[in-house]
């Protein structure tokens, strides 16, 4: 009898013990696992079209997982293989893809190739001064204005706005001031080899460090003409139209861009360092659960960007192993 | 016992003695230290650049392995080496990966890039295109196949990528010629009506054969047709050729030995041979050209086993024997371009290792004129941020060119101010005024160059765009109007000037001038229309032939000269105030007016001050990044003109170093960059500081206070 008090005394505690342990253990640690919060810095390095976008997103990361930050440098897409290649960053933002030199550099590096994730989709504007009477251009006009080849065409070059047809009193005799954006930009590399084929820039194009540089400097000088990204017109310049082979002329609208009819498209990309086979790390997971997803998106097209179709986010998400989009939702809703 | 009066004093003295030493140590090892710091800036820019002219080389494999029984094709993937077998088997390191094709026998394979699908020719004239995943990695299930000839072997193949798929083209050995145009889902077959020897295939259906002495070109299109775009002979039978990168840019090897480089033509009308041949290895007939993925270059191998390493625009940058003296069956190398392996007819494989990191650079490339891919004439350029295919150009001299004529221009604008102040402060004014306007002008100096940049990209330059005539109307006027408010101000009554408070004499100049540049600045809309036809720019474009750009070498003129005025001001005046008083003393005292002491007695003796101060300016002008970064467009051009833009080395250096791969050869180029400024402002501060002190000295024998 009093052996089995005894039993019971000993053996009590130590059964209960272990029953709320397991209880506990099967209930809470899941809990604890989930309410265990995000923290963390992270970094990004690369495009200055991008930058903007970057830093809402590190917002709206911020105000899903408060204790996490994302640290921004935005001075050009040329900045960002040699950080990723030398692993100071895990991701970098490109605006355009990575020439086969920077690719080559990275697996040089760590032994793998990088992992090209588009985010949102812009096209290369042109913008002239809002009193210039020009609406549209030619492709071959362009590589005319902007290139000392001609790898696309073969128009005589373009020095007066006259010899764009622009006959206005006052503007045929007028010549012709060229901005764009400085080497390390994306803009700069993708109209180089979108709208110049590969060729060279003219010498005597204005090379101004940042998009709304070239916007603020055409809006300043009437006989300007420069390019930049989407997502920066003011009051003071105007849009001009691209004419496709068809000769019809194609405004960045937010169709155009989609479907391609807008000639100077690209996808902006970050590009991920992730060794074949690994999974993501949670900060950069949760970040690109952002970038990827509807919120995300929205925040693409509030910056003047347009955003991804739906077919090519799926996709994405594929790539990085993040849940199909249709769960995100739901779970984001519940 | 030591006596109290003493000892406390002698202590004391050694305390004294031994701070003064720790002092004067301190002192010792921090002038030693920035002394050595500098030197570590240069040795570390020195060797920074060193490997830039380092020879290139191509290493063989001492022991050449046998392959695998009967390897007929070897190529590199960037996961290791692969091996296709005549009987349609593939080997990789660990043994057979997969079989191609049973019956029909390999004949020939395109050679190994990446990103490009994997073409291999059979012997009965059917080709087997096997595609690659993103990693570069064939497909080996998804091969396809497509007939190229009715039933002849195929003996050579060349792939390349078009928009929406590849094309290939391929020879058989009678010299027929037939091609296969790829658009997404099927492939159109295109046979040649030429016969060719050999085949070299570029990007976008531009296909170019030889057959002898004659060069062709043709132009195959996506719906199946095929037209000749140009013809060119040569002197010797053609016994190679092969595209570079980008496809612009052809190599033909003759049977004499020859090698020259064919650029397309800027008007797209053909081919045209650069005017000289490239060194060559021997008289024997070229054999294989073998283009390597980066950096232009390319393998050439003679008749006679020798092996050379060439690039487009350096030229050879090697030469050697080659592994055996008969042809390989292949010749291949890996998509960075910098491992080759040979497969001798005996089954052996050689390993070479290609070393030329910045084969592109040599002095010729630097310095001298090139013709460029797209170009007609031999041009002086700056491009070497060059992405995809597009050709890095990389000639210093334009940089250098705006280098100069920023500091040339802020010279021209700061040191008639700086030396005109200078003067006016030592000679003419009283100590008390001097000690007032020497720190202020002193004081401009703390202006940060981004902020005199930033005033003068985004507002004097718009202004001076808009107000152009007026600009130049006040560099007319305001010199000229000062002279002629002096004559004046010499003319009037000396009892006005009994009347006048002090500061008269400055309100007398000031009030007229400013009087002046507003006039000028109003009446110049009328001038310009009454003389130029209401628009100067056009007016000069048309008459002068002078392009105005907005950012111009006149804006940073202004801007650079006026952050060069308080250096050379503070430099100037100290020569000419240290100038013996008893000099200028003594010509007074013998009836020399102060304009004859001035220009007679102390800017002599001040000259060689002046000339430390001018080149010190001159040094910091040409080393000033923000303000050239940010007043000028950063356009590399080489015209001297007021009105156009320019790029400097340092501002150059401020845009592309942060893009550029660390350890390329773009990143040892900007740091040549950095090395030839740090040299130049090097001697010229030396130099000026060694005239400064001689001139001292100088003053000392006169018995001035130095």
């Amino acid at each position: 009898m009093k052996a089995l008090m005894n039993a019971i005394r000993t053996s009590r505690p130590g059964a209960l013990g272990r029953c709320v342990a397991v209880l506990l253990g099967t209930l809470l640690l899941p809990m604890l696992a989930m309410a265990t919060p995000l923290s963390g810095t992270l970094g990004s390095i690369g495009s200055d079209t991008l930058g903007g976008l970057m830093i809402q997103w590190g917002e709206r990361l911020t105000a899903r997982h408060p204790q996490v930050r994302l640290q921004v440098q935005a001075s050009g897409s040329g900045t960002a293989p040699p950080a990723l290649a030398e692993g100071v960053t895990r991701f970098g933002a490109m605006s355009r893809p990575m020439t086969e030199a920077e690719r080559g550099e990275f697996i040089a590096r760590q032994g793998y190739p990088p992992v090209a994730v588009p985010v949102a989709l812009d096209a290369l504007t042109l913008f002239v001064h809002r009193d210039n009477p020009l609406d549209s251009l030619s492709r071959a006009q362009v590589e005319a204005l902007f290139a000392d080849t001609r790898f696309c065409g073969h128009a005589p070059s373009i020095e007066r706005w006259g010899d764009l047809g622009v006959d206005a009193p006052g503007w045929a005799s007028r010549g012709i001031v060229r901005f764009g954006r400085n080497t390390a930009s994306g803009s700069h590399a993708l109209f180089k080899q979108e709208a110049l084929c590969g060729g060279d820039f003219r010498r005597d194009v204005n090379e101004v460090p940042g998009s709304s540089a070239v916007v603020a400097a055409v809006g300043r000088s009437r006989e300007a003409i420069g390019y930049a990204g989407l997502g920066y017109p003011t009051a003071m310049v105007k849009v001009v139209a691209l004419r496709d082979d068809r000769g019809t002329p194609r405004l960045p609208t937010h169709d155009n861009v989609v479907s391609g009819r807008y000639p100077l498209t690209r996808p902006l990309y970050l590009y991920v360092n992730l060794a074949p086979g690994e999974s993501l790390p949670p900060l950069e997971r949760a970040f690109f659960d952002l970038v990827l997803s509807p919120e995300g998106q929205a925040v693409v097209a509030r910056q003047g960007f347009v955003p991804l179709p739906e077919s090519r986010l799926a996709s994405a998400r594929r790539a990085l192993r993040l849940p199909p989009l249709a769960d995100v939702t739901q779970s984001s809703s519940n | 016992m030591t006596d109290p009066f003493v000892s406390p004093q002698r202590a004391n003295r050694r305390a004294r003695q031994r701070l003064d030493r720790l002092a004067s140590g301190a002192i010792a090892a921090s002038g030693i230290g920035v002394v050595a710091a500098v030197l570590a800036i240069g040795v570390y820019l020195t060797l920074a650049v060193l490997p830039l002219f380092e020879d290139a080389s191509v290493e063989v494999d001492a022991e050449p392995s046998p392959a695998t029984s009967g390897a007929s094709i070897v190529w590199l993937a960037e996961d290791g080496e692969y091996w296709l077998s005549a009987n349609g088997r593939v080997f990789d390191a660990q043994g057979e990966v997969t079989t191609l094709t049973d019956e029909p026998r390999v004949t020939t394979v395109t050679e190994a890039s990446e990103t490009l699908p994997l073409a291999v020719g059979l012997d009965n004239g059917e080709v087997s295109v096997v595609p690659r995943d993103a990693r570069g990695q064939p497909r080996w299930s998804q091969a396809t196949r497509w007939r190229l000839f009715a039933s002849a072997p195929v003996a050579a193949l060349h792939l390349q990528s078009t928009t929406h798929g590849w094309a290939l083209a391929g020879r058989d050995a009678d010299g027929q010629v037939a091609a296969l145009w790829h658009d997404g889902g099927t492939a159109r077959r295109i046979a040649l009506p030429d016969r060719a020897e050999h085949l070299a295939l570029g990007r976008e259906g531009h296909l170019v054969m030889s057959q002898g002495t004659r060069l062709t070109s043709w132009k195959l299109s996506p719906d199946g047709s095929v037209a000749p775009s140009a013809r060119a002979e040569t002197a010797a039978p053609i016994t190679a050729l092969a595209f570079l990168q980008g496809s612009r840019t052809l190599v033909v090897g003759d049977a004499e030995g020859g090698l020259r480089r064919w650029r397309q033509r800027p008007d797209d009308q053909g081919w045209q041979a650069a005017e000289t041949p490239y060194a060559a290895l021997g008289e024997a007939p070229v054999r294989r050209l073998l283009a390597l993925p980066r950096q232009r270059l390319w393998l050439a191998l003679d008749a006679d086993g020798r092996l050379g390493l060439y690039q487009a625009m350096s030229g050879q940058r090697w030469q050697g024997v080659a592994p055996e003296a008969s042809l390989p069956v292949t010749l291949s190398s890996d998509a960075r371009g910098n491992r080759v392996r040979w497969l001798s007819e005996t089954g052996r494989l050689y390993r070479l290792a290609v070393e030329a990191p910045h084969a592109a650079v040599s002095t010729a490339t630097l310095w001298m004129p090139q013709t460029y891919e797209g170009y007609a004439s031999d041009e002086w350029r700056w491009a070497a941020a060059a992405s995809g295919d597009a050709e890095p150009k990389y000639s210093l001299v334009p940089l250098a060119w705006g280098t100069l004529k920023a500091a040339a221009w802020a010279m021209v604008f700061a040191v008639p101010l700086a030396l005109g102040a200078a003067v006016h402060s030592a000679c003419y004014m009283s100590t008390r005024q001097r000690a007032r306007l020497k720190p202020a002008i002193e004081l401009m100096e703390a202006l940060p160059g981004v902020v005199i940049g930033f005033v003068a990209g985004l507002l004097v330059a718009p202004f001076v765009e808009q107000h152009l005539a007026g600009t130049l109307a006040l560099f007319i006027c305001v010199p000229l109007g000062s002279v002629a408010c002096g004559w004046l101000w010499r003319r009037l009554p000396a009892r006005w000037e009994a009347r006048l408070p002090p500061v008269g004499v400055g309100v007398g100049l000031i009030v007229p001038l400013a009087l002046l540049c507003w006039a000028a600045l109003s009446v110049s809309p009328w001038l310009e229309a009454w003389w130029f036809g209401g628009d100067l720019r056009a007016w000069m474009q048309q008459t002068l032939g002078w392009d105005y750009a907005q950012r111009n070498a006149l804006i940073v003129g202004m801007a650079m000269g006026l952050a060069v005025i308080p250096t050379l001001y503070s430099l100037a005046e100290e020569a000419l105030s240290g100038v013996p008083r008893s000099l200028a003393e003594g010509s007074l005292a013998l009836g020399a007016t102060r304009a004859q002491t001035l220009w007679r007695v102390q800017l002599p003796a001040a000259a060689p001050g002046i000339l430390a101060a001018v080149m010190i300016g001159a040094g910091r002008a040409v080393g000033e990044t923000m303000i050239v970064l940010m007043a000028t467009g950063n356009t590399p051009l080489m015209s001297p003109s007021l009105f156009e833009g320019l790029r400097s080395l340092a501002a150059n250096l401020a845009i592309e170093l942060p893009e550029a791969a660390v350890g390329g050869t773009h990143y040892r180029l900007l740091l040549l960059g950095a090395l030839l400024l740090f040299v130049f402002t090097f001697v010229v501060n030396t130099l000026a500081e060694v005239v400064r002190w001689r001139l001292k000295r100088r003053y000392r024998r006169y018995g001035a206070r130095a």
